[in-house]
């Protein structure tokens, strides 16, 4: 028994070994011709139209019955003029079959497998924008005026056309009406205080006019798989209007007006998704049939997808997953969320008897589990310390990555000072781009504590009678470790051995555990102090995603700064000036306060705001290095510990088109929900071989 | 006797309105609300809300009303049978979240109570009858591993047990292609096929315990003197111990079957988690995890009710078979 467990291990461990030297081989040299063809959308000549023209072809017999009994308008009826083509990564499918699955968000699940109703949509790891369920898009010169041509024909499962009124009645009902507004979305952000005007021109061309240049348009329109996850987009206008109190007097709120058209939870609702729910009950299961309408097909004809159902059950526990596993019954997972490297051994046990393969696509975490100092908690002292870049670098430089990979992450992963995604294009464009990504990476990443210790002396943290180092002043330092009780098993080992790598260099850590709920509050207003939490994985673009580099949002490194632009062009802003901005609601920093214009906060906000209009490609991209550049000297703001570390994944051993590693652009980039793993490897073209 | 009943229910009634409002602020009692689980939620999906977005969620739930404008909207409509919404599902009427979940946990429940009672109650008294000799040492052996293996394990070991060894397929109630389908006598057969493992799990903890009572009662009363004056007039043994012992030594089983009831609903929580089963105890679980409060509230009326319907039932029962006990 140890005796194979030993060699599964061993094994493991080579693999391991294999899927670093990738990951080296995916951030040097492999990419190179790849990457240097981001879409640029700027251009109205740019406009991208369909590589090829396919002719339907082939249905599923499912289908093909109804057609036959009537039931059904025949395929070219169903399918727009012009569909979307999906090449599968290896052969052309068959039709047919179900395929299980176990999700640990049983009511996510699925949504973040299906792009459908992605106006746009991410290919290549985030390397490039191409078409979805538009068919086809340009700008202005200066990028403010963007139009999608819809296509043609496009229609909802239920049969009824898709068109430009469906994003309309999103945004006017959904957003823009106050009685019922989600918030405007942070893609058609607001400018200076004016929003995106959004007009139909006709029913299949949608206009979206910015009051500033907009390049990043685009691509935000790729980002997550829309519907559910993210902003919304579209939704089917005729069917909402029955349970809309505006349009139906039945009703008096919105409350079933959004459940009736959440397709994650109501069966029957339309949708645009490759497969389309047809039974479900929260916390148990679901089950979903094919979309006869989906706008897809395979470079033959055949209309996608080629599986017919999924059955989905809910599965929160990770040991009930694992044996579902291991049993056989899940077809794929790509959201192993409750597994950890340490079950692998386990699962490779399993392979044979549950027929299925592991596999492991990269995560593109940035960090690993990753350390953050409030830079803007409220006692000044602390704030002052927390603020000195040499003293976040000892605390970097005292950490044994080396031990936390081994132990934790089982020798795999980079070791990493921390960053954005090692996947993000600013990292990957060139050769320089690269070197800008070691700079980064290699900043404070060795493992010296004594290089840490004379960095401690120099700003004056020397150590006092009990042992300890102190303030500056001579003052007792505690530095307080904040972990939400609810914390998960991952950061408390990677915590066990930072607590003890600190001690070692002669701080005095505390750990204080905290009420989950709790933990929001305390942050925004500046009481907590250093927290360990989340991961950094943001890409395909720094832009998109911003709030780990810029500070826009109080949730992250700088909360009263990020609280400052979340209250800019609101009623909030220049108000309460004469309290302390900890004690200012919300707590914020005005623009004027010293605690922010002494800081490196306003050159960050200053270049990011540069940057979001400017329509050049590389022009932005320098300015990103440039904020990166301030990270290097001002932080770092936040440590990584390993990063870019596996994702396990389970493919059924009769499923084909599951891309392996190696097909995909980047070898995988798991982690950021705004490229929507599993959605961008385009479950719909996987199929049964023996279907 | 009616008298006596009407009066205990108007006591319940002040009792549940006392849970009601005491449960509700200990739920709220947290600092933070639900929104924050929300925030965190969207947070580990990489999303962000705008303070817009958060503003209009704060509308959405009511969470800016005062507590007790929350609390008085909740109980309002609780007492007409609308539980209010839940949060963390997407605003689904909590009603429809809980009906059927309710249904099989009471099911399942019910039925491992009554096997426990119907293996605990002949187990202790053979125990009791037959004192330290070694059928009654080999129970004591499982009494003592039952008490002292937490449930989870034994669901685990089981999970692994049916799969490996039985190659049955394991996890939640029904298989896939009964899970949507309406209830029907196939959809039963495959239930009973998945509902064994639950049904022993939670009766093999409760059985110990109870056995172990039953045991040490009967003992108590075999040594009193009216058990030998029953022996001594020429009653057959068998008689003596089941009319006139066992009887007697009830009492303590039928005030725990009072207690038991609100069990019936969060007792089998951890083993309900471990086996993906679709009742009720993973449900109130996370309800208060994320301060999901009309949830969780509604949860907790449940289980009040219960427990103060099971301790009158238990009163009553317990009149009716000790004639000692009077209404007054």
């Amino acid at each position: 028994m140890s005796e194979t467990k030993k060699m599964d291990r061993r094994s493991f461990l080579r693999l391991s070994a294999l899927t670093a030297g990738g990951v080296i081989l995916a951030s040097c040299g492999k990419q190179e011709e790849e990457v240097i063809t981001p879409v640029d959308e700027t251009q109205p000549e740019d406009v991208v139209t369909e590589p090829e023209d396919v002719e339907p072809a082939g249905e599923s017999p499912v289908l093909a019955e109804k057609v036959a009994s009537g039931e059904l308008p025949p395929l070219a009826e169903r399918l727009p003029e012009v569909p979307l083509v999906l090449t599968p990564v290896n052969t052309i499918g068959k039709f047919g079959g179900r395929m299980k699955m176990a999700h640990w968000w049983h009511a996510g699940g699925m949504a973040a497998g299906m792009y459908g109703h992605s106006p746009l949509r991410w290919v290549d790891d985030g390397l490039g924008v191409e078409p979805g369920h538009v068919e086809s898009w340009s700008a202005n010169a200066d990028t403010s005026v963007w139009t999608f041509n819809f296509r043609k024909g496009l229609k909802w499962s239920d049969g009824s056309p898709c068109t430009t009124a469906d994003v309309l009645y999103w945004w006017e009902e959904m957003v823009l009406e106050p009685e019922h507004s989600t918030g405007v979305p942070s893609e058609l952000p607001a400018i200076g205080g004016v929003l995106p005007v959004l007009t139909a021109i006709d029913e299949y061309t949608l206009e979206i006019k910015f009051p500033a240049p907009s390049p990043l348009t685009a691509k935000r329109l790729a980002m997550w798989t829309n519907g559910t996850i993210g902003f919304r987009w579209i939704a089917p206008a005729e069917y909402a209007k029955q349970f809309n109190p505006k349009f139906n007097s039945e009703y008096t709120d919105y409350v079933d007006h959004d459940i009736m058209i959440n397709q994650q939870i109501t069966p029957g609702c339309p949708c645009l998704t490759a497969w389309m729910m047809t039974a479900f009950t929260e916390g148990e299961f679901s089950t979903w049939e094919r979309n006869p309408y989906y706008y897809c097909v395979d470079p033959a004809g055949n209309q996608l997808p080629y599986v017919d159902g999924v059955d989905v059950q809910a599965s929160p526990d990770a040991q009930f997953f694992l044996l579902q596993v291991m049993q056989g019954s899940v077809s794929w997972e790509v959201y192993t969320y409750q597994l950890t490297l340490g079950d692998v051994s386990t699962l490779l046990d399993g392979q044979e008897a549950g027929n299925y393969e592991v596999r492991f696509w990269d995560t593109g975490s940035g960090t690993g589990m990753m350390y953050f100092w409030n830079h803007d908690i409220a006692d000044p002292k602390r704030r002052e310390l927390y603020r000195n870049p040499k003293f976040k670098g000892a605390m970097s430089l005292a950490l044994n990555r080396a031990d936390i990979k081994r132990i934790v992450y089982y020798d795999t992963g980079t070791e990493t000072t921390g960053s954005m995604s090692p996947k993000a294009i600013e990292f990957n464009f060139n050769d320089e781009a690269r070197q800008h990504y070691e700079k980064f990476r290699t900043l404070y990443v060795d493992y010296d504590p004594e290089r840490a210790k004379e960095m401690l002396d120099e700003i004056g943290c020397t150590v006092g009678d009990n042992g300890f180092r102190t303030f500056p002043d001579g003052s007792e330092l505690i530095v307080r470790i904040d972990i939400g009780a609810d914390a998960a098993g991952e950061a408390i080992q990677v915590l066990e051995i930072a607590q003890k790598n600190w001690t070692d260099i002669g701080l005095q850590i505390v750990v204080n555990q905290i009420p989950p709920s709790d933990f929001g509050p305390s942050w925004r207003a500046g009481q907590l102090e250093f927290r360990t939490a989340w991961e950094v994985g943001d890409g395909p673009d720094h832009l998109l995603f911003p709030s780990w580099v810029v500070a826009d949002e109080s949730e992250r490194w700088a909360p009263l700064c990020g609280a400052l632009r979340l209250n800019a062009g609101t009623a909030n802003e220049g108000t309460q000036l004469d309290l302390s901005p900890w004690d200012r609601t919300p707590a914020r920093f005005d623009v004027n306060d010293p605690e922010y214009t002494e800081s490196a906060i306003p050159q960050l906000h200053a270049l990011y705001d540069q940057a979001i209009f400017e329509p050049d490609e590389i022009k932005r991209m320098e300015l990103v290095w440039q904020m990166n550049e301030i990270h290097m000297t001002e932080g770092p703001y936040f440590i990584g510990t390993v990063g870019n570390t596996p994702r396990i994944i389970i493919v059924s051993k009769d499923l084909e088109n599951v891309p392996t590693r190696d097909q995909l652009a980047l070898g995988g980039f798991c982690n950021p929900w705004i490229i929507p793993y599993p959605a961008i490897t385009n479950p719909e073209t996987y199929s049964f071989k023996n279907a | 006797m009616i008298n006596y009943i009407l009066r205990r229910i108007g006591y319940m009634l002040v009792t549940l309105v006392i849970i009601a409002v005491l449960g509700y602020i200990i739920i709220e009692l947290p600092s933070g609300s639900y929104l924050e689980y929300e925030i965190n939620r969207l947070r580990q999906q990489g999303g962000n809300l705008s303070q817009d977005q958060i503003r209009s969620l704060e509308i959405r739930y009511g969470l800016n009303d005062p507590a007790y404008v929350r609390f008085w909207k909740w109980i309002s409509g609780f007492v007409v049978g609308d539980f209010g919404v839940s949060f963390q599902y997407q605003q689904q009427p909590v009603r429809s979240l809980i009906g059927q979940r309710l249904l099989l946990t009471i099911g399942i429940s019910t039925f491992s109570l009554f096997l426990a009672w119907g293996i605990a109650v002949p187990v202790g008294v053979y125990s009791a009858t037959h004192r330290y000799t070694i059928p009654d040492y080999i129970i004591t052996v499982i009494q003592f591993l039952g008490l002292s293996i937490p449930s989870f394990l034994v669901a685990l070991v089981l999970m692994v047990f049916a799969q490996r060894v039985l190659g049955q397929e394991v996890g939640g109630l029904f298989s896939e292609q009964y899970r949507a389908a309406p209830w029907s006598f196939a959809k039963f057969a495959d239930m009973l096929k998945k509902v064994w493992i639950p049904i022993l799990v939670i009766a093999f903890g409760s059985t110990a315990g109870l056995s172990r009572i039953m045991r040490a009662n009967l003992l108590d009363v075999l040594g009193m003197q009216y058990i030998q004056t029953a022996r001594s007039k020429g009653l057959k043994e068998s008689k003596v111990v089941w009319k006139h012992a066992v009887k007697n030594a009830m009492h303590p089983l039928i005030m725990i079957l009072g207690g038991s009831l609100p069990g019936i609903i969060s007792g089998e929580t951890v083993v309900a988690i471990v086996l993906n089963l679709p009742t009720v105890g993973p449900m109130y679980f996370q309800a208060q995890m994320n301060q999901d409060v009309y949830l969780a509230a509604s949860f907790l009326m449940f289980l009040s009710i219960l427990g103060l319907l099971g301790n009158l039932i238990a009163d009553i029962v317990l009149a009716w078979v000790d004639p000692r006990i009077r209404y007054e």
